[in-house]
């Protein structure tokens, strides 16, 4: 039974031994870093983990840098004793400059001109009561004969209604005569009057330029005027009969 | 040649971990630049050591200083603008009235304005701030030349129908001072214009990525990290609010 037993022992121990140190020698003579394919990858790895370091891993640093460098700076000590004088001071001089902020915005009706878009909103202390189309300047330059040029341009900042007219008559400029090739008439001249073209109303905003009506209110969300703003007829009078003369009309 | 493989793998390392150490102290660097703005203008100091440099009193201090901006920039006759960062909204105000207002769909702001202590903070941001470089993608003025034609026959043929101008890509880059940045763009990018001005705008936030970090390594000793606040709005809303400025802007932020 023993010698049997050796037997199957001494077999075993033939079969085993010998795999096992050719296993051996394979693994010490190419260990993985040492294969080509086993360089490749870790030297791929590395080039990864170096391009995300330089790469991706500085902004996420950089983000939480500034959080990190100020956790517990209020945490330490108790300042509530301390800044009560400078909080009311604070408090009572923020108050102040809400107010003096608040007074900028009028109490009356007010006309806001969005040049860009050709819009415009009629406001009342802040709040909005009318809103549509209008047109503002096409941003057109005319250059005559002589080389004198015209910009078609509606001027941007804050204007008053200088004077409101009902029925206006339009005086035409010069350059509305040189816009249609003809000769320009001396001042004053009849064929600078034309009637009907402004709509029913008429609010002058100085230096020519007038919020008016038109003939034309197919073009209304277009910039095709020479400066003026023209809005549709419903449009011009709920304006007219908000916006007192004196009244502030933003433009921008 | 183990010993040279550990001699490269050394040094990279050392060299990617003072990279690193570099790179992430930059943010804190611009911090320390700007909080010095404040603590080495010794006449700025004299006049406002007394009240408030305590940290919880920050949000006072910078109520107070947004208040006093705006109302500087009330009193100036320019069209100004008001990026509030706390309710993602930009306006235009013009005389302390807010003339257009406009929904921020998104907004990335720089953690360096987190860092800004209380005098830092009202130095820089108790007045407007402007811009002393820009780039955009929309024409400030659209003009159109036009001769004017010498009789009634040519101004005949020269009339047209108006039709609506094309809308323009919105991509507006403002250089402002103290090194900040403000970008406004536009969320949608949908005609070809559109992608040309897109390309644009991912290739400046590319190369201002490489600035903050590997760009840093060339001047380790100005810092020169800048802080970006970046906006992105509907297309229109960037159009209006870049037509509206002035070539020097007003500019109020309130964090």
């Amino acid at each position: 039974m023993n010698d049997q037993n050796l037997d199957v022992s001494e077999n075993l121990a033939e079969n085993t031994l010998p795999e096992s140190v050719d296993i051996q020698a394979q693994t010490q003579e190419k260990p993985f870093s040492k294969t080509i394919f086993g360089s490749i990858v870790l030297s791929t790895v590395f080039v990864i983990v170096v391009l995300f370091s330089v790469l991706i891993l500085p902004n996420f640093l950089q983000k939480i840098a500034i959080p990190i460098s100020k956790l517990g700076v209020d945490s330490f000590k108790n300042y509530e004793e301390a800044m009560a004088p400078d909080k009311a001071i604070l408090e009572k001089s923020i108050a102040k400059l809400q107010k003096q902020l608040n007074d900028f915005v009028p109490e009356s009706f007010y006309m806001i001109i969005n040049s860009t878009d050709n819009e415009f909103a009629l406001m009342k202390a802040g709040q909005l009561i009318r809103q549509g189309q209008c047109s503002t300047g096409s941003y057109v330059v005319l250059e005559d004969h002589k080389q004198r040029k015209y910009l078609f341009k509606t001027p941007k900042g804050r204007r008053k209604v200088l004077s409101k007219v009902t029925d206006p008559v339009w005086t035409k400029p010069n350059w509305a005569f040189i816009e249609e090739g003809l000769p320009v008439p001396p001042a004053n001249h009849p064929s600078r009057f034309e009637e009907g073209v402004l709509g029913d109303y008429a609010l002058k905003l100085g230096d020519g330029y007038m919020i008016h009506g038109t003939i034309w209110q197919r073009y209304l969300g277009l910039p095709v005027t020479h400066g003026c703003v023209r809005l549709n007829d419903a449009d011009l009078e709920a304006v007219y009969k908000s916006l007192d003369k004196g009244a502030f009309v933003y433009i921008y | 040649m183990k010993a040279l493989k550990v001699i490269i793998f050394s040094v990279v390392t050392i060299a990617v971990v003072f990279y690193l150490v570099v790179i992430t102290a930059a943010p804190l660097r611009k911090v320390a630049e700007l909080n010095r703005l404040a603590t080495s203008d010794s006449v700025f100091m004299n006049k406002y050591t007394a009240i408030a440099t305590y940290p919880k009193l920050l949000p006072l201090v910078k109520e107070k200083a947004h208040l006093q901006a705006q109302i500087e920039m009330a009193e100036s006759d320019s069209i100004g603008l008001v990026i509030n960062v706390k309710e993602k909204k930009a306006s235009l105000m013009l005389k302390g009235v807010e003339i257009h207002s406009s929904l921020i769909k998104e907004l990335n702001i720089d953690p360096v304005f987190k860092g800004i202590e209380s005098p830092a903070y009202r130095k820089m941001f108790t007045n407007p701030i402007h811009n002393v470089g820009e780039y955009s993608s929309v024409i400030k003025e659209p003009i159109v030349y036009k001769k004017a034609p010498k009789d009634t026959i040519e101004a005949m043929k020269m009339l047209t129908l108006p039709v609506a101008p094309e809308p323009e890509p919105a991509y507006v880059n403002y250089d402002l001072q103290y090194g900040i940045k403000l970008i406004l763009v536009q969320d949608k990018w949908e005609t070809e214009a559109d992608l040309i001005e897109e390309k644009k705008y991912t290739d400046d936030m590319k190369k201002l990525r490489i600035h903050n970090s590997i760009g840093l390594l060339k001047n380790l000793r100005e810092p020169s990290y800048i802080p970006v606040i970046s906006a992105v709005m509907d297309g229109k809303e960037v159009r209006a609010i870049y037509r509206a400025l002035p070539q020097k802007a007003n500019i109020v932020f309130i964090f």
